[in-house]
């Protein structure tokens, strides 16, 4: 592949970039889509509470327990502790905010804006418990170095990390779905709604749990995601847009959709900018040459232009399933 | 049964008649008589992705007013400040500044954050007549925007091109090095600095093309500056210059800083601001460079910044950023010079206006001098050094004043641009 | 003793009367039928029967209880059993787990986290239903890939796995080969006591050979009801589907 200008160590960097954006996507985008396909709630409020894993990250980490166990024990603290935290909130939020809208009038409709309410309610929230300035979040001491290293190529340990746990989560989330009572449920209730109720089975406390899922997801991604960008009150608005693009190219109520989908997604973000370095030449219509730093800038809006082509030829996206918007 | 006396009965009616109109009445109006104080409306975003920045100029603004009061006023009259949240929305922009403009028949307009709202606030000072205290940076500046100008239009805010000056002299001047290599975020503000990049790498003999030297981030929701490393590595710059701002800057320092690029080439940030390297962490500044309008650390060199910073961190336990430094300075600037010359009434603003083109003025750094021809504010802008962790002093003391550059030479000329007269003859 | 009875059970949708004062009784154990021509109120009788619908008037008494206002979901908790007309199952779970599903919401306390496999008892009842239902091939394929009359029988599989003391059948063979057709007949009749079984048919002749009891609706109200014999001699039986 060491085409033209493109080296291949460089290729490859880009790969390893495109895989941790495409699993933080991944992360993101399941949790959006196991409450779409139970609840039928589109979680606009999804980026806020990621935003908030990051906050909750923060203050375990830096004003807990760093000070006294050391800036890596503060960190695995806040990671474990994250979805946890995030988990129960998700429930008492479920179960005093969410549960009220059930069997009212247009109750998807209700959810959509509740959760559109929390994405403008949380970060003033939190600018007004945190302060207005973003929160340091660093990289921990253990993960401060390089697995692999040549010319290009730098394969840092924490991003190769962020990609492990990633994936761990990713089949841990599968188990859970396809293995375990709770996931068969889940399962039954994004398939059949109706007939879980009608078999007398308590719902309420499947919903719950959840929605406890989804936001303990959104919530550990915020906080894995801290040490490589930044933690601001912010944060969440801008990822959750990828996240949709993610949820739509990959197919809502499926599995495996979100998980391509991110995967792809973050490879065609990572290898774009490398085209225009390439030795092949592109000319547009009117015969002008394409200079790279159209491929540079055209990464992002890569991404809206295939959920375009999408939602054109395939509109359920690529594992979707038929009729999920109905 | 008493029966109600006429009089008593027209009293009545004639009160509540008078409450229910003062009621309905414009705000103006219903002040009635007495020295009618002067009004300074002002607009900042103070909701919304800035509003650190925005309670910043607030706060700048409110301290200049109080300030102003103390001393007397202006023309014995008392300052009030109408301050609006435009919550980052431009249509309230608009909405704000026409109900502050004829309902509130303010006296001066001020505010804003970015662009968009300095574009709309300048057509209304236009088109109202009415000076416009402009807080962010002077987009108006750029030769096509000259025309577009409001004569009305003042700020202390530099331009593009005179922070660029200011990081490529102190480049030149320590012989950083002469490749430059920039990582800009695909916006309208780094595009800004090309014709300055163009110009200027020319001047000083760096090495740097448009096409080639320039990386370009996608905006706003890409933040992953490391796509860009590779080809920087590949390039061997010695100097990478990079403009992004707020969390952005905070996620490029980070992910720099992860790859070691501090440690391959010499990073200089276009513009920071103290809020940066605090969301970034203590030390994460160490090694790089960035140029600054503004630090609080320039009150160990100016009295009136050092009464400046210790007002805005009694009120605001925190230190005063540059935006409150900038808005508190042309606030106190315009209103000083009203006061001397009791040129306030709207019907004045174009005398107060040629009063104020060529002013030397100081206040909470070096003196300034607001340039005639295109209203651009030729002032001191500083080169900064990160601290490391062990240096600093406190946890706002992230990055200290290592240099600054001033006067014309770092700006496009009166002549380069083809202007002739001050811009408030050039009424439309 | 009755384990189901109607009291003067009528439903009306405004103007429209689809039920109109039915009295009815099933002994347990017994093996029900209710026919009647298209529009003769069986479904809604049914789903009022089930919980699916509440009666304008009327009562609804199961096992000695009036349950006229219970909604479905705890009537299936109950005892009370139901297919429908339209195949509804999981089509996206495996055939096993459409039958755990169902046997599983008969028993709250087990543990959520735990994995389909863990609960034996659960697993050897679904096993158990898979063979009644001729399924255990199968066991383990998506049951939206089964063939039509297989998911027939895999809803009955489970209703069946929600342990009913009575068994609703809403047109159990309806899109079925008369082959298919005559063997559900005789699975039917083989889950019959100790299990009461009530089933709607619109077709009188899958009801014949299996049916202990015959009742007849026609425009929501009751037109006639004994064993096969009688029903088929009954003269206003016999105008009603002549006239068909």
């Amino acid at each position: 592949m060491a085409a033209g200008g493109v080296e291949f160590s460089e290729f490859v960097q880009h790969l390893f970039l495109g895989l941790v954006q495409g699993s933080f996507w991944v992360l993101l985008a399941l949790g959006l889509s196991i409450i779409f396909g139970l609840m039928g709630i589109i979680n606009f409020g999804h980026g806020a509470f990621y935003m908030l894993g990051a906050y909750v990250g923060f203050t375990v980490s830096d004003l807990i327990f760093s000070p006294f166990l050391g800036p890596n024990a503060g960190f695995i603290v806040a990671l474990a502790s994250v979805p946890i935290v995030m988990f129960a909130l998700g429930m008492v939020f479920e179960r005093y905010v969410i549960s009220r809208i059930y069997n009212t009038e247009n109750e998807r409709f209700s959810g959509v804006l509740i959760m559109f309410g929390m994405s403008i309610f949380l970060p003033d929230f939190v600018r007004l418990l945190w302060g207005r300035p973003g929160k340091p979040f660093n990289i921990p001491p253990m993960f401060q170095f390089s697995l692999f290293k040549t010319g290009t190529l730098d394969i840092t340990a924490y991003r190769s990390f962020t990609i492990i746990t990633a994936a761990i989560l990713v089949a841990l989330l599968w188990v859970l779905i396809y293995k375990t009572n709770l996931g068969m449920m889940i399962r039954a209730g994004t398939n059949n709604n109706t007939m879980v109720k009608v078999l007398g089975i308590n719902v309420s406390r499947i919903w719950r749990l959840t929605f406890g899922l989804g936001i303990a997801l959104a919530g550990f991604s915020g906080v894995m995601i801290a040490p490589l960008f930044a933690v601001d009150a912010t944060m969440g608005e801008l990822i959750l847009v990828q996240t949709f693009i993610v949820v739509v190219v990959g197919g809502m109520g499926s599995f495996i959709g979100p998980v391509i989908g991110g995967l792809i997604l973050g490879q065609l973000w990572a290898l774009t900018p490398l085209v225009g370095r390439t030795q092949y030449v592109v000319q547009n219509w009117t015969g002008t040459v394409i200079g790279p730093d159209f491929w540079e800038k055209a990464s992002d809006i890569l991404l809206f232009i295939v959920m375009a082509v999408i939602l054109l030829l395939r509109p359920r996206g690529l594992f979707g399933q038929e009729g999920a918007f109905d | 049964m008493s029966r109600l006396d006429r009089r008593k009965f027209l009293k009545g009616a004639g009160l509540i008649g008078g409450i229910v109109a003062a009621q309905a009445a414009p705000p103006f109006l219903r002040e009635g008589l007495g020295a009618r104080p002067i009004k300074w409306g002002s607009i900042h975003p103070t909701t919304g992705p800035y509003s650190t920045e925005a309670f910043d100029q607030v706060e700048g603004v409110k301290i200049a007013i109080e300030d102003v009061n103390k001393e007397g006023g202006v023309d014995g009259r008392e300052v009030k400040l109408l301050f609006r949240d435009d919550q980052f929305k431009w249509d309230q922009t608009t909405t704000h500044a026409l109900d502050l403009i004829d309902n509130h028949r303010i006296d001066f307009l001020a505010g804003s954050m970015v662009g968009p709202e300095e574009v709309r606030l300048n057509e209304f000072s236009r088109k109202r007549k009415i000076i416009y205290a402009n807080y962010p940076q002077h987009i108006m500046s750029t030769p096509g925007n000259a025309k577009k100008m409001s004569p009305l239009f003042f700020t202390a805010n530099t331009t593009p091109y005179q922070l660029c000056a200011s990081s490529l002299t102190y480049i030149a001047k320590n012989n950083l090095g002469k490749k430059i290599h920039c990582v800009f975020d695909d916006y309208i503000w780094p595009k800004m600095f090309i014709p300055a990049f163009e110009k200027l790498t020319k001047d000083f003999n760096l090495t740097w093309n448009a096409n080639s030297s320039v990386s370009w981030v996608p905006f706003p929701t890409s933040m992953d500056y490391s796509a860009t490393f590779p080809r920087i590595l590949k390039e061997k710059p010695d100097v990478v210059y990079a403009l992004n701002w707020g969390q952005r800057q905070v996620a490029f320092v980070k992910q720099a800083r992860e790859a070691g690029l501090d440690k391959k080439v010499k990073i200089v940030l276009g513009a920071t601001e103290i809020t940066m390297p605090e969301a970034a962490g203590l030390g994460s500044y160490e090694g790089f460079n960035a140029a600054m309008m503004w630090h609080p650390s320039l009150a160990s060199k100016y009295p009136a910044a050092k009464t400046l910073n210790d007002k805005f961190l009694a009120r605001r336990k925190r230190p005063c950023s540059s935006y409150g430094m900038l808005a508190h300075d042309l606030t106190r600037l315009i209103l000083d010079t009203a006061k001397e010359t009791k040129l306030y009434k709207r019907r004045d603003h174009f005398k107060l206006a040629k009063v104020l083109e060529g002013k030397k003025f100081q206040y909470s750094k070096g003196v300034c001098e607001i340039r005639p021809c295109d209203h651009v504010c030729i002032s001191e802008v500083f080169v900064m050094r990160g601290k490391s962790k062990a240096e600093m002093k406190d946890k706002f003391d992230h990055i200290e004043v290592i240099g600054s550059s001033s006067g014309e030479g770092n700006t496009v000329s009166c002549e380069a641009k083809g202007l002739k007269e001050p811009a408030s003859e050039r009424r439309a | 003793m009755p384990i189901l009875e109607t009291k003067s059970l009528s439903k009306h949708f405004d103007a429209l009367v689809a039920v109109d004062s039915v009295d009815y009784s099933v002994d347990s154990g017994e093996l029900r039928s209710i026919i009647g021509p298209n529009g003769a109120g069986k479904t809604t009788f049914f789903n009022m029967i089930a919980g699916d619908l509440l009666p304008t008037s009327g009562q609804v008494i199961f096992d000695g209880a009036d349950v006229s206002e219970v909604p479905a979901h705890e009537r299936s908790h109950l005892g009370i059993g139901r297919t429908y007309q339209i195949t509804n199952i999981f089509p996206k779970l495996s055939v096993l787990e459409n039958i755990r599903i169902a046997a599983q919401s008969r028993k709250m306390t087990f543990n959520l986290w735990s994995t389909v496999p863990s609960h034996k008892e659960l697993v050897e009842k679904s096993d158990q239903i898979l063979e009644r239902i001729n399924l255990t091939e199968k066991r383990d394929e998506l049951a939206g890939t089964l063939a039509h009359g297989e998911q027939r029988y895999l809803e009955i599989g489970i209703a069946l796995a929600t342990d009913p003391k009575l068994l609703l059948l809403d047109e159990p063979t309806a899109g079925m080969s008369p082959e298919e057709t005559i063997q559900t007949g005789e699975f039917i009749k083989g889950l019959a006591d100790p299990l009461t079984v009530v089933l709607v048919e619109h077709d009188m002749e899958v009801v014949l050979g299996i049916s202990d009891k015959i009742t007849v609706l026609h425009n929501g109200a009751f037109l006639a009801e004994g064993t096969v014999e009688e029903v088929r001699a009954n003269a206003e039986v016999q105008r009603v589907y002549l006239r068909e």
